[in-house]
């Protein structure tokens, strides 16, 4: 990484992707010994929707009824975990395999996790555990409304998002989904620069999953900068008895373990995702 | 986009004791992946308890107060009580069947008159961050509202 591109850290986290090996439920298949899998790079910064088309023409020679094989009524499945279509792909990949990125050893490296395997359904979508997409707005409002929730947490009120020119707006969506890192942070930088006077930080404890959101300032009331260590120490003192030293659990951002010192500032103007919220999962340590 | 002014700071007295939105039986979160799952079994025992500690916080209770947009109807009362526990898709459960909508009406809930949260978000978490004088203020309106 050529360290004096001060960009370097934002580039690092928008090229990082997940290579993913997409099959169908057999269930739903007419070809008797199970159709070609589908391989297809996914940047982690993005969202399943954006692959539904491509993997709806791909698999609607195998489906037994072609009908039901629309990019909407397409979800996807991981161990049998429905995966939510308005979070992240490199979270969900971080939080439901429940990798740890610190413990590699040789024995047993990273390889039987990658290429991500997931199931895709066009049939009895989980409305028990997954929104329902009613096209490819839907996807579009989910994430806005993320952003004005991130905007709202920085911010105090959405205003900055809100004062955005219909252009602008248009350029964030349209550039995640084409994945241009230019247009994209030529837009949000006005976001994120900014003095905030709360942290978009969203905190995802394994098994359940359980999110955990609370307004965190960026710095402590002795004026020093909150890090990833004071805020954890706050909100999950159960899981966090130490504030310097990961002693139970690690925090985990695209799929990197976070020093605990880190200022949380800084963190979420270089590692936001693009929804506005800083991510964090947590790997247990075993 | 509309650009609305924050809410007022000053609302309207909170009743002594508002009635409750009934807690959804359900605890329908996502299940475990074996992947997420193996390594959970093979915490050590310290790691287990603190585990099931943060995922099972106590749950308080907090206050809603609902406001109606441009020609939605008014509830009998502005204001009630939730456990944080609860999703925020029982909040638009609960004001759709206090509405008597059918299943092919729409309604569109915000917080703050700046944002529609997810279905799935916790309704403790959305109050930690957005509540306005120990209220979490959540606007509706049949139509679309903020853009």
């Amino acid at each position: 990484m050529e360290t004096s591109d001060p960009k370097a850290i934002r580039r690092a986290v928008w090229s990082g992707s997940i290579p993913c090996k997409i099959l169908l439920d057999p269930g739903e298949s007419r070809v008797f010994d199970a159709s070609d899998p589908y391989y297809v790079i996914i940047p982690r910064i993005a969202y399943l929707p954006f692959f539904a088309e491509r993997v709806c023409s791909f698999f609607r020679p195998f489906v037994i009824d072609p009908e039901v094989a629309k990019p909407e009524s397409a979800w996807f499945e991981f161990e049998s975990v429905p995966m939510k279509w308005h979070w992240p792909v490199g979270l969900l990949y971080d939080l439901f395999t429940g990798r740890d990125p610190a413990a590699n050893n040789v024995e047993e490296d990273d390889e039987h996790l990658l290429p991500w395997t997931l199931i895709v359904h066009f049939r009895d979508y989980p409305t028990k555990y997954l929104m329902r997409l009613e096209g490819p707005a839907t996807c579009h409002d989910s994430w806005m409304n993320t952003v004005k929730e991130a905007d709202h947490v920085r911010n105090g009120s959405a205003k900055a998002v809100m004062s955005l020119s219909k252009a602008e707006s248009t350029k964030l969506w349209d550039s995640l989904q084409s994945h241009d890192f230019d247009q994209f942070w030529s837009v949000n930088d006005k976001l994120v620069s900014v003095q905030a006077r709360n942290i978009p930080l969203r905190l995802y404890i394994p098994s359940a999953p359980r999110v955990v959101q609370q307004p965190v300032p960026p710095n402590l009331p002795s004026q020093e900068p909150q890090t990833v260590g004071t805020a954890l120490r706050t909100l999950l003192p159960e899981l966090f008895p130490s504030q310097r030293v990961a002693v139970l659990a690690r925090p985990v951002v695209h799929g990197v373990v976070v020093a605990m010192n880190t200022p949380l500032l800084e963190l979420m103007r270089e590692a936001v995702y693009p929804d506005g919220f800083l991510h964090i999962s947590l790997a247990m340590m075993s | 986009m509309s650009d609305q002014s924050p809410p007022s700071t000053t609302p309207p007295p909170v009743p002594s004791d508002p009635p409750k939105i009934p807690s959804s039986t359900s605890t329908d979160d996502l299940p475990v992946a074996l992947s997420a799952s193996l390594v959970l079994t093979s915490l050590p025992r310290d790691g287990k308890l603190a585990l099931d500690k943060a995922l099972h916080p106590r749950p308080t209770k907090v206050n809603i107060r609902f406001k109606p947009i441009g020609s939605a109807p008014a509830l009998d009362k502005a204001v009630y009580k939730i456990k944080t526990s609860q999703r925020f898709e029982n909040v638009v459960k609960f004001l759709r069947d206090s509405l008597g909508l059918r299943s092919s009406e729409g309604i569109f809930l915000y917080v703050n008159s700046t944002f529609a949260p997810g279905g799935d978000e916790n309704v403790g978490n959305l109050w930690n961050c957005f509540r306005v004088d120990d209220q979490l203020i959540v606007s509706y309106a049949m139509n679309a509202a903020f853009g």
